[in-house]
């Protein structure tokens, strides 16, 4: 369980980004959560309000977007699919770059700077 | 005919559901990051790792269940390695200093972390505790993680290889289970196997399961009460610290 800790780095992260906004409402942060980065997003979720407590992004929602683990394959021209083990979903060599999935990454965030 | 398009045109425009997509657009900006999450960590295990390089030192990140043997494997292998190749140990714990204490019982100096409440390393708590060791004088340098499958996959703590522990008696379809545990690491050694005729595991099928979720995981099959597998993965030690 080091959802909340993963929520509180979340919260460095908008508080930082929105440094020329002071003034601003977080009404949402996108975070992209890849499969196998060992995140549990229902935790991370009930974690999220919590970290934002007595912070400028209090009410933001969290919206998350799940990242399937995707490879590349050194031995076939496979680029970047999905597959369910490091192995190359096509020809099966255990040769490949892991290019998705495994970080947990902030993408964006919407601000009301009414 | 004019009528009935002003009348839509003020229907549409009045219409409870269309203001409510358009108002909150107005004041409304959004701002791309991608900022990784754990960057900062990412950072501090960049530092490390860099460290490790500089000063020769080869870092593996031990992970596993609670009780999966850990401690176990690195005090057999300490034994049996009995001084030919200069290790250190640092220790992750939620409390206690008892691995410590036994580490260092095998003439290995080890370091204590106890992370009170945290289920995980990360890379500051490491670093912190390296100033403790002799780097100078240790070529392999072991971190044993708190005992979680889980969370201490998310942590990079600047280590060289991800060795993954596992013992017969969590069952042969633990990596089915805990898949991103073992994309994340790079050895695989299964324990305790003087215990496998009393629980029921098949230790091959064990092993083809892990491969099947990482077909280049080296593996090494032992037991720290009997030796079996102690020298081999000894070896592998020895082999990669140069």
């Amino acid at each position: 369980m080091h959802e909340l800790s993963i929520a509180t780095n979340i919260v460095e992260i908008v508080e930082e980004n929105m440094r020329s906004y002071p003034k601003a409402q977080v009404i949402s942060v996108t975070v992209q959560v890849g499969t196998h980065s060992g995140i549990e997003t229902e935790a991370l979720t009930f974690c999220f309000p919590l970290a934002c407590e007595d912070t400028p992004v209090k009410g933001a929602k969290l919206k998350l977007e799940v990242i399937p683990l995707k490879v590349s394959c050194s031995d076939c021209p496979v680029r970047d699919k999905e597959t369910q083990n490091l192995s190359c979903p096509v020809c099966q060599s255990p040769n490949v770059t892991v290019t998705a999935g495994k970080d947990m990454i902030v993408a964006s965030i919407d601000l009301d700077i009414d | 005919m004019g009528r009935r398009i002003v009348g839509f045109f003020l229907k549409f425009a009045f219409e409870p559901s269309n203001l409510r997509t358009l108002e909150p657009n107005i004041h409304m900006i959004n701002i791309e990051i991608k900022n990784k999450v754990l960057s900062k960590n990412d950072e501090i295990a960049e530092h490390i790792r860099t460290l490790f390089r500089k000063k020769g030192i080869t870092g593996l990140n031990l992970i596993g269940s609670p009780g999966s043997g850990k401690t176990a494997l690195l005090e057999a292998t300490f034994k049996h390695l009995n001084g030919k190749l200069a290790c250190a140990v640092v220790e992750g714990d939620v409390k206690t200093e008892n691995d410590k204490i036994r580490i260092e019982a095998t003439g290995v100096p080890a370091v204590q972390i106890e992370t009170e409440s945290s289920c995980h390393l990360n890379a500051e708590q490491v670093e912190k505790s390296l100033s403790e060791l002799d780097l100078d004088n240790t070529k392999c340098l072991f971190i044993e993680n708190v005992g979680n499958l889980i969370c201490t996959t998310s942590y990079d703590l600047g280590e060289k290889y991800k060795v993954i522990v596992i013992s017969v008696a969590e069952g042969q379809d633990k990596p089915l289970k805990y898949p991103s545990a073992f994309t994340s690491t790079n050895v695989l050694v299964i324990t305790k196997t003087d215990l496998a005729p009393y629980v029921d595991v098949d230790i091959e099928k064990l092993k083809e399961n892990a491969l099947s979720i990482n077909p280049k995981l080296r593996t090494f099959i032992t037991s720290a009460k009997t030796g079996d597998g102690i020298e081999e993965f000894a070896n592998f030690l020895m082999d990669v610290s140069q």
